[in-house]
């Protein structure tokens, strides 16, 4: 009990965590410039997440303290006798009444709530305060930011974001198998084994006037096939359902294929993997089995070395060998082929090129904490903008003196704003009749 | 509007800048009030062709001034002289802040007339609203920041020899409480601005990436200035810090603040270096 008290203590001290901020500031400085051109890789440290976590701690502690303070403020009824002696003994401002003195607790309190203050009469102190929009911003700011730290923590260890492609007029499950690149999050759950179908690809796509280029058409439809939602995916318009996002990440060249042999046929979509700057030729392959599982060819398919990179190239490059061993470095069968176009692999094995068509690569990102993150930001903003800018005040107004009546004011302003004084003092002059009406 | 006539425009714009700084130090340094009225008035006058040249090549490009350095950057001193003439308009005392704003304000159009000047198109990529959104508030809080180091670079002045010459000529400024305040409330501004700037880049990241936060140069520096303001907030509200070591903790911020909005494309390789240096 003790040491976790110790604990708490040290967590919620205020000296710490400007220590932690400037910490996370230096860690993040140095991390960026230090880490080459990998720059997320430092925050994947152990000691980056131990010192997150440690200001994680700490804003809860705080936004605990903040909440209680506030709390706290709330219930703050009267005046304490302390309060009425320093009124009466010594006042920040003393105020010469001008008008009748029974009409001085009216004129008093309407010029304090001209003010945008809640007053009480506590016996012969008038107290005006802020109201509760004023002590909740602060709390609302620091229990927001914690819980912000716990939401993020959670997104980034169940999310999974991956690279699938998918041919145009073709579908596949959201399931591990299907990507090419997955990341998943140590907590990540299954995927959700919706479909992610692609219908049509448009090869020049026109949304808001700018030229979007090559633009899929994506339907992400449930396990039993019933469309959830659809839409043109490209920059900056993702097609989405709850948390899955899809976006348009890319596109390149893909054939359909089929290899007849005499045990049976086998159709194959290999994603001829280039981008669309022509770059990167990637071949990619398959293994064609026989009936008691021994492979009997390998195949790879990728673009002739001639082929331009326009989108459009209608011959393949199909490179195969009997066996398991891979055609890359030495192929027994080489040939360039186009749509409809048949080769012979040998062992009574015939592979036709059904179709040359387009494939889109989509990027699929599963997260379900970004719109508690936006949410959590909103209301963060929010109580900012509370605690800075519409602070708690306060101002106490005592009626002294028989023949003479003087006010006795005092006034609290929780940012030391020197106007706020300044503006009580002058509203209740007025109201005291001490100075004329402007 | 051509583009000889922008240039035109900003060549009118850069001399009245000019000018208009000059004439700030003189009533200054002379302590003249006319002088430093008529600045002022010239600072006004050059507001007009400065708008228009940003206006006339907003409607030719058929995008907002936020790519590449000439536009970004001139758009930055347009943000800030307007900010400087409606805190003028209201604290009028405040006209000694002149002698520091204006030459920024002139070195910045100046400075960006020497960079090219090529009308770089809106990518796909950079067509969302959520650009327009991060790039206003982003301009809000570089503002404000800005304002709030002028202020503390006076309280210091003042605070350092209350009798000296320079402190004599500031005389006419508001109180120091006052001024210590109203630099607190600019970094405060700042500070909400910049949290909404770095949240609608965020979004916006979302949007086009499918991931919110990448730990990008930008991205790390922006949120490494945000943190760098909510130090200067905590130790004027939870240590205390007032006055002058408030003053230089708000002097201290901009610089890291100035790296995380120019620096960084120029250091960096990075995703967002387009918004800069245009490629
Ligand atoms: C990422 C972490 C944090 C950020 C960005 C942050 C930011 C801020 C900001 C902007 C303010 C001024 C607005 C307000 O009054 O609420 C503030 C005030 C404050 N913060 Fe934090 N804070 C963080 C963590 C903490 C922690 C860990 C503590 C614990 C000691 C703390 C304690 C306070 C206190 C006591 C105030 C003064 C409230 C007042 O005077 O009304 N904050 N913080």
């Amino acid at each position: 009990m003790k040491a976790a008290a110790r604990v708490y203590t040290l967590l919620r001290s205020r000296r710490l965590a400007v220590w932690l901020i400037i910490a996370f500031i230096v860690y993040a400085a140095l991390a960026t410039t230090l880490s080459g051109d990998d720059y997320s890789r430092p925050y994947g440290s152990s000691v980056f997440i131990a010192l997150a976590a440690l200001l994680g701690a700490s804003t809860a502690a705080c936004a605990w303290e903040r909440t209680r303070a506030a709390v706290r403020m709330r219930g703050r009824q009267g005046v304490t006798q302390g309060a009425v002696r320093r009124l009466r003994e010594h006042p920040r401002a003393v105020i010469d009444v001008q008008v009748g003195v029974e009409d001085v607790p009216v004129r008093v309190s309407k010029a304090l709530r001209s003010l945008h203050l809640r007053v009480q009469r506590y016996g012969e102190v008038i107290d005006a305060r802020s109201g509760i929009g004023a002590t909740i911003g602060s709390p609302l700011f620091h229990c927001s930011l914690a819980l912000l730290f716990v939401v993020i923590a959670l997104g980034q260890l169940t999310r999974t974001e991956g690279l699938m492609g998918v041919v145009a007029g073709g579908a596949k499950p959201d399931i591990r198998e299907s990507y090419g690149v997955l990341e998943a999050g140590p907590l990540a759950g299954e995927l959700s084994g919706r479909i992610i179908a692609v219908p049509r690809i448009e090869r020049s796509f026109v949304a808001n006037g700018v030229q979007q280029g090559v633009t899929p058409y994506v339907e992400i439809r449930s396990p039993d096939g019933a469309v959830l939602a659809s839409g043109y995916a490209y920059a900056n318009h993702p097609v989405r359902y709850r948390s899955m996002l899809v976006h348009a990440n890319d596109h390149g060249l893909a054939a359909v294929v089929s290899v007849v042999s005499p045990g049976g046929s086998l159709e194959q979509e290999v994603l001829l993997d280039y981008t669309a700057s022509g770059s990167q030729v990637t071949p990619n392959g398959f293994a064609v089995t026989g009936p008691s599982g021994e492979t009997l060819a390998t195949v790879l398919l990728d673009l002739p070395e001639s082929g331009d990179a326009s989108g459009s190239v209608p011959s393949v490059r199909v490179r195969a060998n009997s066996g398991a061993s891979s055609p890359s470095q030495h192929a027994s069968i080489e040939a360039v082929v186009q749509q409809g176009d048949s080769v012979d692999l040998g062992q009574g094995l015939v592979l036709t090129v059904g179709q040359l068509t387009t494939y889109a690569r989509l990027s699929v990102v599963d997260d379900g904490s970004v719109y508690y993150i936006y949410a959590l930001f909103a209301i963060a903003v929010a109580g900012l903008s509370i605690a800075l800018l519409s602070p708690p005040r306060e101002a106490r107004v005592l009626l002294v003196g028989e023949g003479t009546p003087r006010l006795h004011v005092d006034v609290r302003h929780s940012r030391g704003d020197p106007h706020f004084p300044a503006r009580v003092v002058e509203a209740l002059e007025r109201a005291a009749g001490a100075k004329e009406d402007a | 509007m051509t583009q000889t006539t922008e240039i035109v425009f900003m060549w009118v714009t850069v001399s009245l800048y000019a000018l208009a700084s000059a004439l700030f130090i003189i009533g200054f340094v002379f302590r003249k009030e006319r002088v430093s009225s008529v600045a002022l008035a010239v600072t006004v006058v050059g507001l007009v062709p400065h708008l228009a040249a940003i206006a006339g090549r907003w409607v030719r490009v058929g995008h907002g001034p936020f790519i590449g350095f000439y536009e970004v950057v001139s758009s930055y001193a347009f943000v800030g002289v307007v900010a400087f003439c409606l805190l003028l308009w209201r604290y009028r005392s405040l006209r000694a802040t002149g002698i520091v704003l204006m030459p920024l304000a002139f070195l910045a159009v100046g400075g960006a007339m020497l960079a090219p000047k090529s009308e770089l198109q809106v990518t796909a990529t950079l067509a969302s609203y959520w650009l327009a959104v991060h790039v206003a508030f982003a301009k809000l809080s570089y503002g404000s920041f800005i304002t709030a180091f002028g202020l503390a670079v006076i309280h210091i002045i003042r605070d350092r020899r209350p009798d000296g010459p320079m402190a004599a000529r500031l005389a006419k400024l508001p109180p120091q409480d006052v001024i210590d305040d109203l630099t607190f409330k600019f970094v405060a501004a700042g500070f909400i601005f910049l949290g909404v700037m770095i949240a609608a880049g965020a979004i916006w990241a979302n949007e086009a990436w499918g991931r919110y936060w990448g730990w990008d140069p930008i991205e790390t520096w922006s949120l490494i200035s945000w943190l760098c303001y909510a130090v200067v907030l905590h130790l004027r509200l939870t240590m205390g810090w007032k006055g002058s070591r408030f003053s230089w903790a708000a002097i201290a911020a901009l610089p890291v603040m100035l790296f995380a909005a120019v620096g960084v494309a120029v250091v960096y390789n990075t995703i967002h270096g387009a918004y800069l240096t245009g490629y």
